[in-house]
């Protein structure tokens, strides 16, 4: 239980950190005398310096602050993404569980093909849809909350499958305890028995995914922001500030470096608290590791 | 069995045609038809000339009727031709899907000739310094962004070091050589089966641990049997079954990686090839691209879930339990 404490403190505190940087972003950089939007041209790609503390990018914008503000983007993304996925897959997997049969049956094979099926070249075709042939106006389908909105739900679609899975086999034996029998003989209809008697009681495993589904979601989106299909410039995320990075890595690898850097300390940061979190709520998992 | 087999590959069929109608779908969503093309190029053209260009390419129909059309002309192994490439797209993934099949066959063969061995040791010794420190280096494994190991893995070794191509196929002016060509896979394939490395370390890590754990092998032991042989003809044997899943579920994982890697690496496979084609709006390169990922996806699934029931005699199919 100790390793659990420490790596509980350890995640914990490395995400806090990150949130607090992303969220007091602006502050900082008002204090700092920073700006993430302010372009120089006669400074690209310039070196660690008083004024820019790891230096700055292609078009002279100081690197440390487009980093915490595309730590913003990607981490809100991330976490509102992994929060729709949850919801998705916990729906699914109660009515899955508890209704059984054909439902049952066709949504479990729906899952079973979201997690076989090759995600990122479908992604990348859903990403690439022209929204204004889907009757959103220009205006709408080029903003920028348009572009974030898609990105949450794309990836949230094919999060879903594994809460949805987690929550259907603990719906499954839930169904058949005396406390859901003794809420039908009292005449409850379905939908209250399990808002408000199987779904508290998934509540643990839930957590536990959703926290394990932020990682994943963190890497789907920086995959396809880097791709192009993500989170737009000039709006940076972590994902999108590595795009140009591979032409320039010959003048500049350090711009390769810190983005990614922040995605993977925050995704071993989610997974390690994850798994923590799993040991802890569930201990009979502790011993056959997944 | 046989039973068993007709169903599963029904449901394959039924999947991948609801993914090509899904997928004709949104491609005609996507930006840039060429009546979009012709408006951007001249800003005169006037409805008379959009309509004709409609027509012209058959885009003035329903986009149903399209679909029964392309279809009807798939079944006769018709996929129409590339915009990009001007070629029929059967040629190009015939040139194309070699890069991708050597690109993950490597990976697959690199990341099992490393994982069985760090699985093996760690679960000698489960809570030791050594498991300990091959649990750390997976779990990074699993949370490293690909793309970004990739850009890390050329700046260490193209632009410190400058052993290894930043990327290409082959170098310019270079003999061609076998050789050559093996360089520049060394940082794909690298990148490739990072996360497989990992995924297949822990899986087998466990699932050693668990055997090692079970009554044949305390049996076994209390035959007097060498620890050499129990470990590997009676743990590792059952251990390695719940990998041959794993295999199967993780084809999808791969070819979602090839496209990462082709693309970063300029190998010329079908993930590059799909990017392409959705990036240039050459639908039908990009359908059959699509489509021929999903399949080979999905077939490996059907042939790692037959391995397994061929495998592990306590398995019957046809009647899932549990389900």
């Amino acid at each position: 239980m100790r390793r659990h404490r420490l790596a509980v403190m350890l995640s914990g505190g490395m995400l806090g950190l990150l949130a607090g940087l992303a969220l007091f972003a602006p502050v900082l950089g008002w204090a700092l005398g920073l700006d993430a939007e302010a372009v120089d041209l006669f400074d690209r790609l310039g070196p660690p310096s008083a004024d820019h503390p790891l230096g700055t990018d292609e078009l002279g914008r100081d690197l440390l602050m487009r980093l915490l503000e595309g730590g913003r983007v990607s981490l809100a993304v991330g976490l509102s993404a992994a929060v729709a996925g949850s919801a998705l897959g916990t729906i699914i997997g109660l009515s899955a569980g508890f209704v059984g049969g054909r439902l049952d049956d066709l949504l479990m094979r729906l899952a079973d093909a979201v997690i076989a099926l090759p995600l990122l070249p479908l992604l990348i075709v859903l990403a690439a849809v022209d929204l204004t042939k889907l009757g959103l106006s220009q205006q709408m389908a080029e903003a920028e909350t348009t572009s974030l909105i898609r990105l949450v739900l794309l990836v949230a679609l094919v999060s879903w499958p594994t809460t949805a899975r987690l929550v259907r086999a603990q719906t499954l034996s839930l169904r058949e305890r005396e406390f859901v029998m003794a809420a039908r003989s009292l005449g409850y209809g379905t939908g209250r028995i399990m808002l408000r008697h199987i779904l508290p009681n998934t509540a643990a495993p839930i957590l536990v995914a959703m926290t394990l589904a932020v990682g994943n979601v963190v890497l789907f989106e920086s995959v396809l922001s880097f791709l192009g299909l993500g989170v737009r410039p000039p709006t940076p995320s972590w994902g999108n500030m590595l795009t140009g990075a591979q032409e320039l890595i010959w003048q500049a690898p350090m711009q390769a470096v810190w983005p990614g850097l922040l995605i993977f300390l925050t995704v071993v940061s989610v997974n390690l608290l994850g798994d923590a979190l799993r040991d802890i709520l569930d201990p009979r998992t502790r011993q056959r590791r997944r | 069995m046989t039973r068993y087999l007709a169903s599963r590959l029904l449901q394959t069929l039924i999947l991948l045609l609801a993914l090509s109608a899904a997928t004709y779908g949104l491609l005609g969503l996507m930006p840039g038809d060429p009546a979009d093309l012709i408006l951007g190029a001249d800003p005169d053209a006037t409805a008379a000339d959009i309509a004709r260009i409609k027509a012209l390419y058959g885009i003035d129909r329903p986009i149903w009727e399209r679909y029964l059309d392309w279809l009807g002309g798939a079944l006769q192994g018709e996929f129409g031709y590339s915009r990009l490439y001007s070629q029929p797209v059967i040629d190009i993934v015939a040139q194309r899907l070699p890069t991708t099949l050597l690109l993950i066959g490597s990976a697959l063969v690199i990341a099992l000739s490393i994982a069985l061995p760090a699985a093996l040791r760690a679960a000698r010794n489960p809570g030791g310094t050594v498991d300990r420190a091959i649990n750390l280096v997976c779990f990074a494994g699993v949370s490293v962004p690909p793309f970004w190991f990739a850009l890390l893995m050329i700046i260490l070794f193209a632009v410190i070091l400058g052993w290894l191509p930043a990327g290409g196929m082959r170098s310019s002016g270079g003999d061609g050589g076998v050789l050559d060509r093996l360089l520049h896979l060394i940082l794909p394939v690298a990148t490739l089966s990072v996360a497989t490395v990992a995924t297949y370390t822990r899986h087998l890590r466990s699932a050693m641990i668990e055997a090692l754990s079970e009554d044949y092998v305390r049996t076994a032991r209390a035959k007097g049997i060498t620890e050499r042989r129990v470990i590997w003809r009676h743990a590792l044997r059952n251990a390695l079954l719940p990998l041959v899943t794993l295999l199967g579920l993780d084809l999808g994982a791969l070819v979602s990686g090839a496209l990462i890697t082709e693309t970063m690496f300029g190998q010329l496979g079908m993930g590059k090839t799909i990017y392409d084609a959705i990036m240039g709006n050459d639908y039908n390169l990009a359908l059959i691209g699509l489509l021929v990922a999903a399949s080979a996806t999905l077939i490996g699934n059907l042939l790692a879930d037959l391995a397994y029931a061929k495998l592990d005699p306590r398995i019957t199919l046809g009647r899932e339990p549990g389900r």
